[in-house]
C-alpha cells in the first residue's frame, strides 16, 4: 500500500525518458526534491537559507583579495626582478598547492584554540540576542574574519600574479615610454596609465575565478562549520542526501555560469573596442 | 635524441627550484614504496598506543583518536595520493591529448563539435560534480581516479589543439602531405614528438590538481574508506575534534605532506617550463 503510494508519487512507474523530463521540468519550476536529511524540508528553500552565508565569505573576500591583488601586482610589475618581485612569484607558486581546508585549520588552531581571539566555529554566536542591528552586523563580521582571511590568501597570489603579468605586458607599449619622456611622475604613469590598461584581463580573470572560489568556500565552510552550503553538501555527502547534493551541484554551476557571464558583461562595458553590436 | 635529453637536463639543473621539486617526489615516491619496511606500526590497527598521545619517541607523530600511529599513517597515504595523482593524469592527459590532435589536425565540423564538449565540460564545477559521483557509485579508489580523469581532459585537449593547428600549416607538414604521408603517420610520428612537451607539462601540472582535489574529497568525506589517505586522515581528526583537544599532530603533519607533494609537482612544472620556453629563461 504504502509502497504503491510511493512508486506513485515518486513517478517510478514511468519510463526513465519521462522521469528524465520530469526532473528537468521540476528543475525550472524551482521544485527541487525534499531533502532526506531535514525531512520534509524542500531542497531549494533548504539552500536559499544557506546560501547567502557563502554569498558573504565569498564575496568579502573576493573585494579584499582583488583590491590587495591589484595593487601589489602592480607594484611587482613595476619593479620586475626585485626581491619583492621574486618573493611574490615564489609565494604565487606555493600557494596554489597549498589545500585550502589545512590553511583554514592551521588559522583555525592558532587564532581559536592558542590564542582564542576568533570563534571556533558557526556563522552568529548561537543563542545570543542581538540588541542592535549594529551588533548583528558585528557579530556576524567577528564570525566571518577567519574564513575570509582563509580563502583570501588562497587567491591573493594569483591575483597579484594575474595583475603583474598583464601589467608587464603594457609596461611595454609605446605610451608608457611617452608618458615617462612627458616627465609624469613615476606614480602617475604607474597608477594611471598603466594599471588602467592592464584592469581589464584583470577583473574578467576575477569573475570567472568567482565560480571556483565557491568551490573553495566549500572546504573552508567545512573547516569553521561555517552554515553555507559547502557545510550542507558535507552533511548531504556523509548522511547519503542525494536531492540535496544534487542540488547544490546545481546551484553551484548556475553560479559558475552567472559569473562567466558577467565577466563577459563587463569585457564589453570596460572597453570600447569590443562592443556588441 | 639523447644530446636532445642532456641539454634539457643542463637547463633543467640550473633551476635550483625544479630540481628541489624533483627531490621531494623522489622522496614521496620512496616513500610509497618502501612502506611496509618504513611504517612502525599497521596504519589500520587500532590502539597500538593511547588515544591523542603527543609526539613521543614511541610514537613520532602521536596518534589518532583510534589510537593508531600517525607516522605510519602518513607513509601509508604517500601511495593513495601518488597513484592516484600520477594515474589520472596520465588518464586526462592521454584523453586530452587524442581530443587535441584529432580537433586541431582535422578540423572542420569534427572540430566544432570536440570543442563545444569541451567548452560544456569547462563549465562544469569540478569539484562538486566529483563528489556527487562518489556519492553515487561508490567511493572506491577507482572510481575516483575514473572520475578524474574523465573530467579532467579538456584544458589539456585545449592546449594540444592550439599548437596542433600552428604545426600544421608549417612547411614539414606540407612537405610530408606532398611526399604521400598518411594522416596517421603525420599525426603520430611527426606531429605526436613535437607536442611532447607540452603534454609532459600537462601531467605534471594535472597531478598538482588531482592531488590536492582527492585531499579535498577525502577531506570531505568521499573517499575510500579502506585506503588511508592524507586527506582522509584529517577528515577523521576534524570529526573526532582534534582541534578542541589540541591534537595538532593528527592534521598538521598530513596537509603539510599534501602541500609538499603538489609543490614538489608544481616546482617541477615550473622546471620543465624552464626547458621548453626559452624566453622565461632570462639571459
Amino acid at each position: 500500500m504504502l509502497k504503491a503510494q510511493l512508486i506513485e508519487r515518486f513517478g517510478l512507474n514511468k519510463t526513465v525518458t519521462e522521469q528524465f523530463f520530469l526532473y528537468i521540468g521540476n528543475i525550472l519550476s524551482g521544485y527541487w526534491g525534499v531533502s532526506w536529511r531535514y525531512f520534509p524540508k524542500d531542497v531549494f528553500t533548504l539552500i536559499m537559507e544557506r546560501l547567502p552565508w557563502t554569498l558573504l565569505i565569498v564575496i568579502l573576500s573576493r573585494v579584499i583579495s582583488f583590491a590587495l591583488g591589484y595593487l601589489v601586482g602592480t607594484i611587482a610589475a613595476w619593479k620586475r626582478g626585485s626581491k619583492f618581485d621574486i618573493v611574490l612569484q615564489a609565494l604565487g607558486l606555493t600557494s596554489m598547492s597549498l589545500p585550502a581546508f589545512w590553511l583554514g585549520l592551521i588559522l583555525l588552531t592558532i587564532f581559536a584554540f592558542y590564542i582564542p581571539i576568533f570563534p571556533l566555529g558557526g556563522a552568529i554566536t548561537s543563542g545570543l540576542v542581538h540588541k542592535s542591528l549594529w551588533d548583528f552586523v558585528y557579530d556576524v563580521l567577528y564570525h566571518a574574519v577567519l574564513p575570509v582571511i582563509t580563502l583570501t590568501i588562497v587567491t591573493f597570489f594569483i591575483d597579484a600574479l594575474v595583475m603583474r603579468n598583464t601589467m608587464i605586458e603594457v609596461l611595454g607599449e609605446d605610451f608608457i615610454l611617452t608618458a615617462e619622456a612627458k616627465g609624469l611622475k613615476e606614480r602617475i604613469v604607474m597608477f594611471r596609465h598603466a594599471a588602467r590598461n592592464a584592469l581589464l584581463p584583470f577583473v574578467t580573470g576575477i569573475m570567472m575565478s568567482f565560480g571556483l572560489l565557491v568551490t573553495g568556500a566549500v572546504f573552508v565552510e567545512v573547516v569553521f562549520s561555517y552554515p553555507g552550503i559547502g557545510l550542507l553538501l558535507m552533511e548531504s555527502v556523509l548522511s547519503r542526501d542525494f536531492p540535496t547534493a544534487q542540488g547544490i551541484m546545481i546551484i553551484i554551476t548556475l553560479i559558475f555560469i552567472i559569473s562567466n557571464f558577467i565577466a563577459d558583461l563587463t569585457y564589453t562595458l570596460l572597453d570600447p573596442r569590443v562592443r556588441l553590436r | 635524441m639523447l644530446r636532445g635529453l642532456a641539454t634539457s637536463w643542463k637547463y633543467f639543473r640550473k633551476s635550483k627550484l625544479a630540481v628541489g621539486g624533483l627531490i621531494i617526489i623522489l622522496i614521496f615516491i620512496f616513500m610509497a614504496v618502501a612502506a611496509p619496511y618504513l611504517a612502525p606500526y599497521d596504519p589500520q590497527k587500532s590502539f597500538v598506543g593511547p588515544m591523542f598521545s603527543p609526539p613521543s619517541i614511541k610514537h613520532p607523530l602521536g596518534t589518532d583518536d583510534a589510537g593508531r600511529d600517525v607516522l605510519s599513517q602518513i607513509i601509508y597515504g604517500s601511495r593513495i595520493s601518488l597513484i592516484v595523482g600520477l594515474l589520472t593524469a596520465a588518464v586526462a592527459t592521454l584523453l586530452g591529448t587524442i581530443v587535441g590532435l584529432l580537433s586541431g589536425y582535422f578540423g572542420g565540423s569534427l572540430d566544432e563539435v570536440l570543442m563545444r564538449i569541451t567548452d560544456i565540460f569547462l563549465t562544469i564545477p569540478f569539484i562538486p560534480l566529483a563528489i556527487l559521483f562518489a556519492l553515487y557509485f561508490g567511493p572506491n579508489i577507482w572510481n575516483i581516479i575514473l572520475i578524474f580523469g574523465l573530467f579532467g581532459w579538456p584544458p589539456v585537449a585545449r592546449q594540444v589543439r592550439s599548437q596542433i593547428l600552428s604545426l600544421r600549416e608549417t612547411l614539414f607538414v606540407e612537405a610530408l602531405r606532398a611526399l604521400g604521408a598518411s594522416d596517421k603517420r603525420v599525426i603520430f610520428i611527426h606531429l605526436l614528438p613535437n607536442v611532447s612537451g607540452i603534454i609532459m607539462a600537462n601531467v605534471v601540472s594535472r597531478t598538482v590538481f588531482v592531488i590536492l582535489a582527492e585531499a579535498g574529497l577525502a577531506f570531505l568525506g568521499a573517499s575510500d574508506p579502506r585506503n588511508i589517505s592524507w586527506g582522509m586522515m584529517i577528515f577523521y581528526a576534524l570529526r573526532s575534534g582534534a582541534v578542541v583537544q589540541g591534537a595538532w599532530w593528527t592534521y598538521i603533519p598530513a596537509g603539510l605532506c599534501v602541500a609538499l607533494l603538489a609543490c614538489g609537482f608544481s616546482f617541477l612544472g615550473h622546471g620543465i617550463n624552464l626547458v621548453l620556453n626559452p624566453r622565461l629563461r632570462g639571459r
